[in-house]
């Protein structure tokens, strides 16, 4: 084989194992960032490790209230609320962590404004089936 | 009989007149019925060329922030759509301007592709760009004018770099001077980011036909381009010189706000919908050719690696590589600019790979390319109906209207939920806001400290932006707000608790309006950015002197070039001897 084409051949797997490690492991400096104005102090570094130990990347998410149960979260999409195109009100905030074989959700669920009381919860609940 | 006259006439490069008027054919219908309106950031620069229109010397915008340095932004494109707006109206103008942006497209991707491919690909490769998918998803999704403007005039200037490095004759010297400058007086991230990207490699291409040529050695391209660097960094900086003047005394710290062309585009596959697989479209199916043949052609590997770069960089979050090579700037920039340059890079190749499809494959090829090129363009230009920037479309001329009279705008106001329709709002009134949409322009505290964009979308922006917004509203008598218009009931609560009322409504009662008693009237904010009458005098000259300079120069012909093409590749990759080692399609 060519010389020049293994070149081409080696850029492309560089660039399908770049895009495997970015996904693996996602840049969650955001995610953290947001979820320490989240999540209590207690729970923090519970989230941080969960997070890092996590197959599936946990993600916040934007979603109208109504339609979220919390028993079937893997069924919402996952974004960051600043970047929900359409965020009906009221908006709920969610930290979603999935760790195999069980599931841990961290979260907090916010009402339609800042000023009302927060609540805060751990859940823990058993995996997607 | 007939194959052989068909392969003839085939073999020829398109005509370039033949391609402008394709991009006429294509693109006028769309700019006509203003379709780029729609997109994120039209109105913006439109909201900028008023300015100029208005003000020319004076870039101290009033309107947003409750007064902005427009020094913050290069004034290129926007100046010139105001000098159009004189003839034409403001909406027009930014189509024309916009219009022209795609012809030099053209132009410049025929140019720069000469320098490595051959004629007639180079003409397929410009004939690609009039239907490229980033093209049109900047140009009627994104809305980035400016973007659009000075790429096409790097892929200009830089053919004339490479002549001055090859053959030190100085007319190219001074076109690729003025063009670069022009190019840095339109757009400052394509400065700053993108000119390397296509720079380097045409560079590294004079380097590499310097060592095979025995009229000129690489030191004397090295030499030569130290000089055109120092010459053209130095014009830079004082046609550009308002600019760096508020970058160095107000650089932006501004807490970084989310975008999601920083995402994962494979965890976010909606993103990766809208910043991948929009912008480069059929493209996506020429990468194996772009990697095989741009690496086993030692002329191609320069453009490969500046491809490959801006395509990592393009993928934004979804590679860690955007983030280590770009440091903060990642939090700061957009990433789909890079997919545009990657896509721009590209074309030699698609050029190229055309061109040998055609000769293998005849009709069947060019169907099948047109239609694939068709499918890219038309896909990226009806994004922006699929995924429109507002998620609902309304009139704010009633808002505007409402301003303007009975002295309400001696008052300042703020929208919520207007997504970016503040910036036409804008347009159209001649009250001032504490919102706007050019965040590294904002220098109220209550806006830079909370890591949110505009506040008229701050819900978007989670806790940051409903913050930001409680800020505002607790400072309002500071800036004279007295008006909030709003389009979306979520903010109603905050703005009872924060002490508002109800005071009219406008379009069906759709957009209500709220006010506070005892606000003082809004006074000209005395802010350290606002930059001084010379400052203003330069903004208003040189930029948009930089571009007349530039086609002036253009329109005297050149007396030894009579005859000559527009570059000199030493050697195309259409030589026979370079098809051999990676020959994808046969």
């Amino acid at each position: 084989m060519n010389g020049g084409r293994i070149l081409g051949i080696v850029l492309m797997g560089a660039t399908l194992a770049l895009v495997a490690v970015g996904t693996v492991w996602p840049d969650q400096s955001v995610l953290f960032d947001v979820a320490s104005s989240l999540i209590s102090p207690a729970t923090e570094p519970v989230f941080r490790l969960t997070t890092l130990a996590s197959i599936v990347p946990p993600t916040l998410i934007a979603a109208d209230a109504a339609e979220v149960e919390l028993d079937d979260a893997f069924a919402v999409s996952v974004t960051l609320p600043a970047l929900h195109a359409v965020a009906p009100a009221p908006v709920v905030l969610i930290t979603l962590v999935r760790i195999l074989p069980s599931t841990v959700m961290v979260g907090a669920v916010s009402d339609t404004l800042p000023e009302l009381p927060v609540e805060w919860f751990v859940i823990e609940s058993t995996p997607a089936a | 009989m007939q194959k052989i006259e068909f392969a003839g006439r085939d073999a020829r490069p398109i005509p370039l007149g033949l391609i402008l008027v394709v991009a006429f054919l294509v693109h006028a219908p769309l700019l006509l019925m203003k379709l780029p309106l729609k997109s994120y950031d039209a109105n913006f620069h439109i909201f900028f060329a008023s300015q100029y229109l208005h003000h020319w010397f004076d870039p101290w915008n009033p309107k947003w922030y409750a007064g902005f340095s427009q020094t913050t932004y290069p004034p290129l494109p926007q100046q010139w759509v105001a000098l159009a707006s004189s003839v034409v109206g403001l909406d027009f103008a930014y189509m024309l301007v916009q219009f022209v942006a795609i012809l030099l497209l053209a132009i410049g991707a025929y140019r720069f592709s000469r320098l490595w491919v051959g004629e007639r690909a180079a003409t397929m490769a410009a004939l690609a760009s009039v239907l490229l998918g980033s093209e049109a998803f900047l140009v009627y999704s994104a809305g980035q004018l400016s973007t659009t403007f000075a790429a096409p005039l790097y892929l200009n200037a830089l053919p004339y770099i490479y002549e001055w490095l090859c053959e030190r004759r100085w007319r190219p010297l001074i076109l690729g001077t003025v063009l670069a400058v022009a190019a840095a007086a339109a757009h400052h991230a394509t400065l700053l980011f993108g000119a390397f990207l296509f720079a380097i490699p045409v560079l590294l291409l004079a380097m590499k036909d310097a060592r095979e040529s025995r009229e000129f050695g690489v030191g004397g391209v090295i030499g030569r381009t130290l000089l055109v660097t120092v010459l053209v960094g130095a014009l830079i900086g004082v046609v550009l010189l308002p600019f760096w003047i508020q970058l160095l005394r107000y650089p932006v710290t501004q807490i970084p706000i989310p975008h999601p062309s920083r995402s994962n585009f494979i965890l976010s596959p909606q993103w990766g919908a809208n910043y991948f697989l929009v912008p480069y479209g059929a493209l996506l199916l020429a990468l194996p050719f772009i990697f095989l043949r741009g690496s086993s052609n030692p002329r191609l590997r320069p453009l490969l690696l500046g491809f490959w770069v801006a395509f990592l960089l393009g993928l934004g979050g979804t590679t860690p590589v955007a983030r280590i090579l770009l440091g903060r700037a990642f939090q700061v920039l957009t990433m789909e600019r890079f997919s545009y340059w990657a896509t721009l890079l590209a074309l030699p190749f698609i050029g190229l790979l055309a061109q040998e499809l055609i000769d293998r494959f005849r009709w069947r090829a060019v169907a099948g390319l047109l239609v694939a090129a068709g499918c890219s363009c038309a896909i990226a230009v009806a994004w922006a109906t699929y995924r429109p920037a507002d998620a609902e479309d309304f009139k704010v001329d009633s808002a505007a209207a409402w301003l303007n009279r009975d002295g309400h705008d001696r008052y300042r106001y703020l929208t919520l939920g207007f997504g970016n329709k503040i910036s036409r709002l804008s347009v159209l009134t001649n009250a001032s806001s504490v919102d706007g949409e050019w965040n590294s322009g904002r220098m109220l505290p209550e806006l830079t400290e909370h890591g949110a964009g505009a506040l008229t979308s701050a819900k978007y922006f989670g806790n940051a932006g409903l913050d930001s917004l409680k800020a505002i509203l607790q400072h309002g008598d500071r800036y004279g707000l007295k008006w909030v218009f709003v389009k979306d009931p979520f903010y109603e609560p905050l703005l009872v608790f924060s002490g508002w009322r109800k005071v009219d409504d406008l379009e069906n009662k759709t957009i209500t309006i709220w006010s506070k008693e005892s606000v003082p009237r809004a006074t000209p904010n005395d802010s350290p950015q606002r930059h001084l009458p010379w400052e203003g005098l330069l903004c208003g000259v040189l930029p948009i002197g930089s571009s007349a300079l530039a086609i002036l120069l253009l329109a005297i012909p050149a007396r030894a070039q009579v005859g000559q093409t527009a570059t000199r590749p030493s050697r195309s990759v259409t030589d026979p001897d370079d098809l051999v080692l990676g020959r994808f399609v046969s």
